[in-house]
Order: C-alpha cells, then structure tokens, then sequence
C-alpha cells in the first residue's frame, strides 16, 4: 500500500507541486510576517541596547501613565538636579540631555522628512556620539547633522541650513558632521551645543532625562536607590535594564498589532487556499475512482485508501510549508528593501528567523493541507472494488437538498455572527465579526454549487453567440456546479474582502467630504504634512505671525496630546472654544457646548458619556505627565466627530499641563475687508520661514485627508492581492485537471474539426465565467459587508454608505483578465495534445 | 465539387475523375530501432467517390492506422495520401483542421458526442466551429433518415449506445463532406442497433452518394459495403466486390484472425 501511494505520488510530483503552492503562497505569508516583525523587533532591540551604552540609572519625571514613548513629550527633569546627583555617592558621572522634533530644510526648500522614522534635534554629547568631520556645535548657530543625512543632500562643514522646530525655525551653520549609528534605522539628526537644543527643543533649564554612569563596584540597583534617596517629589530613579525593558514592551505591543493585522491577512490567503485544495483532491479522488476501485480489489481496507489519500496531502502540505518557508523570506527581504526605499532603514541587522517561525508555518501548511483533503479523502472510500473491473460508479455526491439546509444554515450563522458583532455591544466583537465572516464565506461557497450552473448559464449567456469555443466553455462551466462553485468560491473570498475594503474607503471618504463640507469655514487650514506624530506640525510661532497681519481675520489652533484615564493612554484635543465656531460649524449643541468650556474643564462626547454615565457638572481625574493627575469638571457634552479622542480642552489648559508642542491644524478665515490675494500672500508670508508646513484651502484639505484613505486602500488590496493570486492559481489548478479528465472529448473536438486556437479560447471562456462569477459573487458578499460596516460606524460620522460601481465593474474586467491569463497553461497544454492519443486512450 | 483554393497546391494536377480518397506507397512507422513497428508498409489504395468500403484485417494488420492517416488524424512516414485532389503530406495542421472540419465527417467506435451538448449541437458541430450556417433541408434530411429527431434536445447521457451512434452519423453527414471515416462505428452497439446504423450508411451512400470508409472487425457489418479491402501487415492483401458475410468470414479465417 505505501509503495503504491509512494509511487502514485512521484508519478504526479509536478501537479502536487502546483497544488502545494496555493498553501505555500499563505504558508509564505505567515512565515515572511515573522521573520519580518522579529527582524524589526531585533532592530528596535539593538537600538535601545545601543542608545543605554554607557548608562546604569536613568533619571526622568515620574512615568504618570503607560504611554507609548514619543520624542519630546516626556515631562522635563530640571536641570538643577544634576549636580546633586553628581555629589551621590557611587556616581562615576552624570549627564542631561535634551532630545526632540527638528526638521532640516534641504536647498530647495523642501522638509528632510523620511517616511516613518523620526527627524530628531537634541545636543551634542562627546561620551555618546563620534564626529566624522568638522567640529562640536558652539554657540547659538552651529549644528552638527548626521553623516547619512549629509551624504545624501550633500551637506558639507561650512554650509548654512535651516531647521524648524515645534515652536520656531532658525539658520544655522553646519560646524561638524556626526556618524549616525546604524541603528537609528533612517531617522534624520541635528545636534546642537546642550544650552541651545534646550532652548530650541523647549527644554529651558531642564533636560528629557538624567543618564547617570555607576563607578567601579557599583551596582546599578544600588546606584539607583543612592540616586533616588536624593531626589524630589515627582522624579524616578530606574536601573537602565529596567527603562529598557519598557521601552521594549511598548515597542513590542506596537510590533504585536503590526504583526496580528497582518496574519489576518495571512490567514484570509490560507483560508483560499484550503479551498483549492478541497477541490483538487476532490478532483483527483474523483479521477481516481478505478485507481481506487483497483486497491479496493486487491484487498485494500477503506483505512488505507483513506490514509493514502492523506499521505498525498501530507506530502503536499510538507512541500508548501517548505515551499512557503522560502517564500518567507523572500517576502521579508522584500518588504523590508520596501520600508528601505520608504526612508526605513533595517540594513545592519540579520533576517531574524526563529524556530518558531519554522514551527508554525509548517504546522500551518501542514494543517491547512491535511483538514481540507479530509472530507474527499473519506468520500474517496465509498468506491466499490467492482470499478476496477470497468463497473460504472459515480461518486456520491452530498444531496444538494442537504449542501442547501448545511449551507444555509453556515451562512445564517455567519451573517448573525457579523451583524451581532458589528451591532451589539458584547465583548471580542472583532474576533466574533471575523468568525462571522469566515463561515459568510464558507456558507455562501457551500450554496454556490446550487446556483453556479444558472449562474454560469447566466454568465456565459451574452458570450454563447460570441463562438461556439464560447459555448462550448460556458456548457463545461456549468457541467460540473461543485467543482465551478469550489473554484469560484475561492476568487469569492479574496475578491468578496477587496470589495468590501472599497466600499468602506468609498463611504468614509464621502463621508469625510461631506463633514468637510459642510463644516469647515476656514479658508486655509495649515498642518504639518506627514501624519506621524514624531515628524511634527505646525510650529506653534506661525499662528503668532498670523494674527500679525491684517488680512486674517480668525486664526484658531488645534493642538492634541495624550492622558491617562483610568491607567490608559487617551487622546484629547486642545481648542479655543472662542475662535473655533467661527472656523466650523459645529452646529447648535455643540455651539453651546463650546460657549461653556472654561479653561478648567473638559468637554466630552456625548456617547463616551453615556458610556461611563457621566453628566454635565461630574468631574473626570486624567493623568498628565506634566501636572500628574487632575480632576476636571465636565463642562459639557459634544457631538461632533472629526477630532482626535473624546475630549476636549481648552488651548491654555493644554499650556498648563503639556510641554510645549505642534499645533495639529491651524485655521484660518479672512478678514471681512481683505482680498482673497491679500490673505492668500498674508499666509504665504506667515509660514515662509516653516517648509514643513502645507497650506490648504477647502478643496486641497478634502483632497489630503482622503488620499490617505486611498493610501490604506491600495495597501489592503495589496494584501489582499496575495489571495486573490491563490485563487487565480486554483483556477489554472482546476482548469488543468479538468482538461486531463476531458482528454478524449478534447480529441474528438480536435478530430471533427476544432483548430487548436478555437481550442485554447475554449478554455479561456471556462475560465473567465469561473473568475467572472467568482467576482460578482464576492462583489456581492463585499457591498453586504461594507453596508454592515458603513452601519456599524454610523456613530463615528461615517454617515454615506457608497458603492463606487465603476471601480467594481473594473474588478470585474481584472477578473476576467487575469482569468484569461490563468488560463494560458491549461490552454496550451489542451491545444498541444495528441488528437490520436486523445481518441484512442484505452 | 468545390475546393477552397486556399488549401489546394497549385502544382497538383486535378485529374477529370479522381478517387474520394487514396494511399500512395504508404508507410507509417511507430517508434525507432529495435521497437519500431511498420504499421503501414508501402501500402497502394483508392476509395471511389459514391462508394461504401470497408477495411477489415486481423489486430495489428494497419486498418486504424490506414483509417486515421487517410483522416488527416496521423500523418505517414513516407509516401502520400490523397483527399480527393489534396496531398495531404503538403497540409499545415491548421490546413489539416480545417480539411476535417470541411470536407470529411467521422463515426468513432465509442465516444462520438461532447457530453455538454445536446444531440442537435452535436450534429452542427463541426458547422458551428466554421461559423456557417447548416442547409436547414439536408440537415431535416439526416435527421429524419437517422431517425433521432424526437431525441434532438437530449444531452448524450440521455440517449441509448444506438442513438449516440446514429447522431453521430447524422453529425458525419450533416456537413456534406467527401468522405465519411467510420472507426468501428458498430463495436459497441448490440444486433439491432448495429444493424438500423449499417442500414442508414448504406441508405446515405445509396441515395445521397456519400463516399464512406469504415473500418471493422464484423463480417456482417462488412458485408453491407459495396466493397471489402483485407489488410495484413500494412499492405493490402485482398480485395472483394458485393461481398456476403460468408465469403468475408472465411476469407477472414484465412487471413489467420
């Protein structure tokens, strides 16, 4: 039995390497998602390792909250505690430095901002960095920039430069040329002599933190309890292990989500390509059926032809988890030369590939194999020995009656559990909305057998009369319902979550347009340009330089921070509830809302309210970092959505307990007496001297916020490409398969007349009403998802369910496109058979 | 007669009377060396338009072989084949699918119909691949001769082994080609059936003056042709005029079948 199934196995090793790579594409994705997010996870490790050198005890104001570290939002150390901490015993040496946002202006004028890393300012410290050129920073115009930076712009010692920072922008001359050290992953830096940066970076007589350097025979523990005996309320003492090891957690959790968000990605093309493998060994039990019948027999046990079924699918699931380990990796060294490209850089450190990398994707690649070769491995055992001898049997089917109740029931089952997910207020609603989902599309696969040949029929129908290739493709389609069903249903899941990505970016961005719309006045709004939060905004300086001129009428500053509220990180945002209603229309309640807000309390959204059933006149402790914790009274509830968090506070309650920082938005409106053009220059004379700021009008604020959402769109379809591409694959999988099956009837075509063109359009047409129907099917799973989601997000101002028809036409064009190019295989390998061989098999 | 002049040769001389179809000098060779096998071996012979003839001969004798290489389905290792005034040997395989598709109709032993089409669409098949239209009189001639008019919207599966044979006949003719390839169109049909499919070839060759060929292992089957060729190791051995199935077993038994 197992040299029979060892033999069967070598004889097919080419189609069971195909089959294995719709696992091993998933498998790859799994095992790529790993080894990327550890190499990340070793970089973020290296460079916390690399920036403690040197370092025992670090001093820093009391960590208020658990907060994810930002450059330059730690509270300050005041910078008279060094020298008593000098004094302590067992203190070898101890340093202030200053560390935060500054941005360097190239010679065209455009901001040095790469893509995620941060463009760092701080001061020049001997014992930490090394020159590579030039000389330290003295005075209040010198600045040494990092050598990575300089190469690139052709920067050299002498040069003039210009660099913004949170609160103004200054010239500088380039005295020195520092060696970045590798691990700063592509962050920009300009360091200036200590005095200046805090004075630059708002850190006037105070410093980020306090690094203290034990002496010989000193323990870090004990130096930290020496340090910590001597210092006041509100500051702490942690060994360096010990602030590394936060550092580390809240880099960890933010690797966490990354790689979660994209195993759910994985695990979408997994789940398309157990489909496929569902259906080629539900082919190949089929085919096999006198094979089977054989060993049956001969004396074979419906065990073993079972387990020989199953070795095959081990087989196959061992070459994709091998396979997809290979992928892995190349996927990781592509994302990570991609990130490269971005302004990330994770050159100098090592793919990271851990057992447990290998342990999963294998156990992933094994199971996924294994599970779905299951059920037609168990069918594969209702053959009788009698076809051995030429008896005819065909395999039993499930009775539709029965695919329609489970199916029904499956799909019933998934749409309450998304609904309920979605609507109702119960813990885990994710993982419930993902359960939901995964058994929509197993139901909805199950139920697509029973409408796939009308389906096909209704396809095909406008291409009958195309050719009789056209025809013929459209009567193979529907021939076998299951096996079309199967196949599409694979394009369906791909294609279904594609779908459903648009419509939701389509609703949010309506939604968005209109909420600008109909609420911003403001003529120009200026921002920061990049989004991430460590490359900065507005300079607090170009709302001053606003007000000086005459054309502009309100200017009114929008600023966000964090707090802690009941121990975790919140949002906020800061407003002057004076001038903000002017800028938008915040509608009534909220007008009153506004007219109500003092410079001691807070305002909250009306539902986050409700939620913690707070009232107006309650009062809510949030943590600052600054200040510690505050009780603040609820001056009034809110509606509108748009800001960042649930809470508003005043402009001169953020001065009181944040350290100064970016305005997030500016608005502006004009003057009732000035010109368009006059405000128009009036701006472009304010932000001059700040490149990093971009000026929008309406129109360009619409456009900026929803290209974002363009941006995030085209990377989930992305993502999700990775599926759709399986799916395509099962697609030449059937098709190849099938083609073997009709290698008689294939003959006779080619006998009576068929040419081999007609031949190959034939298969061309099967395939492309397998992806056209595999797409409407998914469209339509998509349009009810987005339309739960758009419902479920009612409340967080996504108000406009829209449905972009021309873009899902388009989905539908691709699909039939790529369907073709699945195709061209199986087509080819159809038109180049034998017509002899064809007619005289057996 | 009409020729489409693309596939004719303009060198080939057009004699005034020409066979349907004939074999010059043919050899056809399977595999190399030791294992090679002459199938066909130097083998001479005309089918005249108007006729019904059958090919018998012992397994192994050539007569599929004979069949399919006359057909355009294989092609000789040396010598010619004949398709009314075309050389086959001169024919691209495009030239060579259209050559079937046009001018010559087949009857396999087993598996004549596409499963996915009905026993119509199967009768204008090789019409359909054209992209013409069938003569609806001719076609309503065959149809109502091979007597499955009633079962025309049925898929194959839902016809028995004698209705599949005869729609394929009907398919064979539906085209008006030249000539008529049968490959033991009868080896899977019982007496009966057999013998309505022999009498509606010999009805298409009678009244509609189809050219046909068929290869067979059955002496009944043979005798109802108005001419019998005996094959032996690739060549012709015998030939026999308004034969009886008596004459044809017998003639068989000595050919050592």
């Amino acid at each position: 039995m197992w040299r029979a199934t060892l033999k069967g196995l070598l004889a097919h090793r080419w189609r069971l390497l195909r089959t294995a790579l719709a696992v091993a594409l998933g498998v790859g994705f799994v095992a790529g998602t790993y080894i990327l997010t550890d190499t990340m996870r070793q970089k973020i490790d290296d460079i916390i390792a690399e920036g403690s050198e040197g370092q025992d005890v670090v001093v820093r104001a009391e960590t208020k909250f658990a907060s994810v570290a930002t450059v330059g939002a730690e509270t300050p150390v005041y910078e008279g505690l060094l020298p008593e901490i000098r004094e302590v015993e067992g203190v070898a040496d101890a340093r202030g430095s200053v560390f935060g946002t500054a941005v360097m202006i190239d010679e065209r004028g455009d901001p040095i901002r790469p893509m995620g890393p941060p463009t760092l300012g701080g001061n020049w410290d001997p014992t930490q960095f090394e020159l590579a050129a030039g000389e330290p920073p003295v005075g209040l115009t010198d600045v040494v920039v990092d050598d990575v930076t300089a190469e690139r712009y052709e920067f050299v010692v002498g040069d003039d430069i210009q660099i913004v920072f949170p609160s103004s922008s200054e010239a500088f001359r380039i005295s020195g040329i520092v060696k970045m050290p590798p691990s700063y992953m592509g962050a920009t830096m300009a360091l200036f002599e200590l005095p200046v940066a805090q004075r630059l970076l708002g850190f006037s007589g105070s410093f980020n933190s306090i690094a203290v350097r034990a002496a010989p025979g000193i323990s870090d523990v004990v130096l930290r309890d020496r340090v910590a005996a001597v210092l006041p309320e509100g500051y702490e003492a942690v060994t360096i292990s010990a602030a590394t090891a936060e550092v580390e957690e809240q880099m960890g959790r933010i690797m966490g989500f990354i790689e979660t968000a994209l195993l759910a990605f994985a695990a979408v093309a997994l789940f398309v390509g157990a489909f496929i493998i569902f259906n080629t060994f539900s082919i190949l039990v089929a085919q096999r059926t006198r094979e089977i019948g054989l060993l049956r027999a001969v004396g074979a046990t419906r065990t073993q032809v079972t387990l020989s079924v199953l070795t095959e699918a081990v087989v196959v699931g061992l070459l994709a988890s091998l396979v997809g380990l290979a992928l892995g990796m190349i996927f990781a060294q592509g994302m990570i030369a991609l990130l490269g490209a971005f302004g990330t850089e994770f050159s100098g450190t090592a793919l990271q590939f851990r057992p447990r990398t290998a342990v999963v994707a294998m156990l992933a690649g094994l199971l996924v194999t294994v599970v779905s070769a299951v059920a037609p491995a168990r069918r594969a055992t209702h053959v009788p020995p009698v076809v051995a001898i030429g008896g005819h049997f065909q395999l039993p089917g499930r009775s539709l009656h029965r695919r329609l109740i489970v199916g029904g029931l499956v799909t019933a089952f998934g749409v309450g559990s998304l609904l309920v997910g979605l609507f109702a207020d119960i813990p885990n609603a994710l993982s419930v909305v993902g359960v939901g989902a995964l058994a929509t599309f197993i139901g909805a696969g199950m139920l697509s057998a029973l409408i796939a040949r009308p389906l096909a029929a209704v396809v095909g129908g406008p291409f009958t009369r195309v050719s009789e290739p056209a025809h013929l493709g459209r009567q193979n389609a529907m021939r076998s319902p299951r096996r079309t069903a199967s196949t599409a249903a694979a394009l369906m899941i791909g294609v279904g979550l594609v779908g459903f990505v648009t419509i939701a970016a389509a609703s949010v961005k309506a939604s968005a347009t209109s909420a600008i719309e109909d609420s911003v006045r403001a003529d120009y709004i200026l921002q920061g340009g990049s989004a991430a939060m460590t490359t900065g905004g507005v300079s607090a300086d170009v709302s001053g330089r606003l007000r000086e001129e005459p054309s502009v009428g309100v200017v009114s500053s929008v600023k966000t921070g964090q707090f802690g509220l009941d121990d975790a990180a919140t949002t906020l945002t800061a407003i002057d509830p004076l001038t903000l209603p002017e800028v938008l229309d915040v509608g009534a309640g909220d007008l009153a809302a506004l007219g109500a807000l003092t410079d001691e309390g807070v305002l909250v959204r009306d539902r986050v309210a409700e939620d913690h059933g707070w009232k107006v006149g309650d009062t809510v402790e949030m943590v600052f970092q600054k200040t510690g914790a505050q009780r603040l009274p609820i001056e009034g509830l809110y509606e509108l959505s748009g800001f960042s968090g649930d809470f508003l506070i005043s402009l001169s309650a953020y001065e009181r307990n944040f350290v100064p920082g970016f305005d997030a938005q500016v608005y502006v409106l004009r003057a009732p007496e000035a010109s368009a053009a006059d405000l128009e220059a009036a701006v472009n004379r304010a932000v001059e001297p700040y490149p990093t700021v971009t000026v929008q009008d309406k129109a360009e604020y619409i456009k900026s916020q929803t290209s974002q959402i363009d941006g995030l769109l085209a990377f989930m379809q992305a993502l999700l490409g990775l599926s759709i591409l399986i799916a395509l694959l099962g697609i030449a999988n059937t098709l190849g398969l099938s083609i073997i099956e009709r290698t008689r009837e294939l003959g006779l075509l080619r006998a009576v007349g068929m040419s081999r063109g007609q031949l190959r359009s034939m298969v061309r047409w099967e395939a492309v009403i397998i992806g056209v129907m595999g797409t409407l099917l998914g469209l339509a799973i998509g349009v009810f998802f987005g339309w739960a989601l758009v419902r479920a997000l009612q409340e967080e101002g996504v108000t406009e369910f829209t449905v972009p028809l021309g873009q899902l036409a388009l989905y539908v064009v691709i699909a039939a496109v790529a369907a073709i190019l699945a195709a061209w295989l199986p087509a080819r390998r159809a038109s180049k058979l034998d017509i002899l061989s064809a007619i005289v098999t057996e | 007669m009409s020729i489409s002049s693309g596939l004719m040769p303009p060198y080939v001389h057009v004699p005034a009377s020409v066979a349907a179809a004939r074999a010059v000098e043919a050899v056809k060779i399977y595999g190399s060396g030791d294992t090679a096998v002459r199938a066909l071996n130097g083998l001479t012979v005309e089918f005249e338009r108007g006729h019904f003839t059958a090919i018998m001969g012992p397994s192994g004798s050539g007569k599929s072989t004979l069949l399919h290489c006359l057909a355009g389905l294989d092609a000789l290792t040396t010598g010619q084949i004949f398709l009314g005034d075309i050389e086959l040997g001169q024919l691209s395989e495009r030239e060579l699918t259209k050559l079937r598709r046009d001018r010559a109709g087949f009857v396999f032993q087993a598996f004549n119909l596409i499963p996915t089409l009905t026993a119509a669409e199967n009768v204008t098949l090789p019409m359909d691949l054209a992209g013409r239209e069938a003569d609806p009189e001719w076609l309503d001639t065959v149809i109502e001769a091979v007597g499955i008019r009633d079962r025309l919207g049925h898929k194959p599966s839902e016809l028995s082994g004698g209705q599949q044979q005869r729609a394929a006949a009907a398919r064979a003719l539906a085209s008006r080609p030249e000539i008529v390839f049968a490959d033991e169109p009868t080896g899977n049909l019982d007496s009966s059936a057999a013998a309505e499919l022999l009498t509606f070839m010999q009805r298409a060759v009678k009244d509609f003056g189809q050219t046909i060929v068929m290869v067979t292992h059955d002496p009944a089957a043979a005798s109802r042709a108005d001419r019998v060729v005996f094959l032996a190791d690739g060549r012709i051995v015998d030939e026999m005029l308004e034969p009886t199935a008596a004459a044809i077993l017998d003639r068989m038994k000595r050919l050592g079948d």
